[in-house]
């Protein structure tokens, strides 16, 4: 069993908490304009995501999760935050079928109302971003030709690093933890390694500046 | 229409193997649990269980699944005896059966195997299917034999009934039989006086007991005898002469 926080979720923790407190000494001594953020209506980001499982859960400990899709956009509602959506999917392939049955592969998508806080970057085109977010995760199952899907809701944190190279287009790199609370009914002894899952997914990919 | 009809016809075809198949339930898994014994009460470790659901309602499940039954999970026995099985929740199942203790494996060869059948007809209780506990028998080699003694005009009728090698448990409660069904086996036959000995060599549980019903007929005078034959610890067989 896994303790409550993993090497992974800390260094979520710790990069927020450094970007944090770099950007409290930044507020200190801003107030001019910046070059060109507040101008900026919304991002739109694409990436690829190369997930990881772990802890004592099924996708962990019988799946081999392949890379996946990201898409956001997320929309200013203050000079600081975004409020807006992400999707993301990613295919899970079963590697061991002790505890699952006859499941072969899975689609597992994922969809957040994310709320994103900048923390660093507010004048310049280097930008730093804490994200949290609540949504919907589904796995679509195979079972040779048949489907069938388990489903419940999530939590996800992240913090995102982007570079703006020109006006409308940027890069960016991000760390995210999601935990997944699938609504499986099975037997009490078995309820938390089929329900939980946890998933720490680096993403890279480009960012659009919506002006 | 020719060119209409082909399409329209795999279609139905495929929509009729898309029905006869196993469907599961989302957001839904099945444990299934249970121990095995031998006849001591020892616990069996290693024994290969096999959780099958079938679209079957009538046809019994037994060792050679049909193209439909749907294997939903196996598993060994641990050193208690016990096995523990999460599966998909099958939605369309007319019956789940268990195999225990199947032919080809290990020390199972010289025990008997065990079908299950009716578990979807169980009482379900936190999404766990307890199957509880099976005493698995040994099974022996018994030679039986007839031989032709002092009788040179007799024509022997017989006929032998012993508990099959595969024990069968229903839960179905339609079949009107009971939780427990252990149906026999059995063979006859004709010794005339051109015969002097037959042999049979069966798979028979350790205490059981063969029943033998024999008639000696001649010139039309014939009676119906009974014996009963134990197959016991230290002996290979039995030899009935007349």
């Amino acid at each position: 069993m896994d303790s409550f926080l993993n090497f992974k979720e800390l260094l979520v923790l710790y990069i927020l908490a450094v970007a944090l407190s770099v950007g409290a000494q930044e507020k200190e001594t801003k107030d001019e304009k910046p070059a060109y953020y507040y101008d900026v209506l919304g991002k739109v980001k694409a990436g690829l995501v190369f997930p990881s499982a772990y802890g004592d859960n099924f996708l962990a400990q019988n799946y081999d999760i392949r890379t996946g899709v990201h898409l956001d956009a997320m929309v200013k509602i203050d000079k600081v935050r975004d409020l807006g959506v992400q999707i993301q999917g990613i295919q899970g392939v079963v590697t061991n079928n002790d505890n699952l049955g006859l499941l072969e592969s899975s689609t597992i998508t994922s969809a957040f109302l994310v709320l994103g806080h900048t923390l660093l970057g507010r004048k310049n085109d280097l930008e730093f971003n804490a994200n949290i977010g609540l949504g919907y995760i589904d796995f679509r199952n195979r079972v040779g030709l048949r489907r069938f899907n388990d489903s419940g809701t999530a939590l996800m944190a992240g913090a995102e690093l982007s570079y703006r190279l020109s006006n409308a287009f940027g890069i960016f790199i991000a760390a995210q933890s999601q935990w997944g609370f699938l609504r499986i009914d099975a037997a009490e002894s078995v309820r938390g390694f089929l329900r939980n899952t946890r998933v720490f997914q680096p993403i890279f990919g480009i960012k659009f500046y919506i002006l | 229409m020719r060119k209409l009809f082909i399409p329209l016809f795999a279609l139905l075809l495929f929509s009729a193997e898309c029905e006869s198949e196993i469907e599961f339930v989302g957001n839904q898994r099945l444990l299934f649990k249970g121990r095995t014994i031998d006849f001591q009460g020892n616990p069996l470790a290693s024994v290969p269980v096999k959780i099958y659901a079938s679209r079957n309602f009538f046809d019994s499940g037994d060792f050679n699944p049909s193209s439909n039954d749907e294997l939903l999970g196996e598993a060994d026995t641990d050193a208690d005896g016990s096995f523990s099985l999460i599966t998909l929740s099958p939605s369309n199942a007319l019956n789940i059966y268990a195999q225990i203790n199947t032919f080809n494996r290990g020390i199972q060869a010289n025990s008997t195997p065990i079908i299950v059948n009716g578990i979807n007809f169980l009482e379900k209780d936190d999404f766990t299917f307890d199957l509880n506990v099976f005493t698995v028998e040994a099974l022996r080699r018994f030679e039986l034999g007839i031989e032709r003694q002092n009788n040179t005009t007799d024509t022997l009728n017989y006929s032998f009934r012993y508990k099959p090698e595969v024990k069968n448990i229903d839960f179905n409660p339609y079949d009107g039989l009971g939780p427990i069904v252990y149906s026999d086996s059995g063979f006859s036959g004709v010794l005339t006086p051109d015969d002097s000995q037959a042999e049979f060599l069966l798979n028979v549980r350790e205490n059981d007991t063969i029943y033998m019903e024999y008639r000696l007929l001649n010139s039309g005078s014939s009676q119906l005898e009974a014996l009963q034959i134990v197959v016991k610890e230290n002996e290979n067989g039995f030899v009935f002469e007349f």
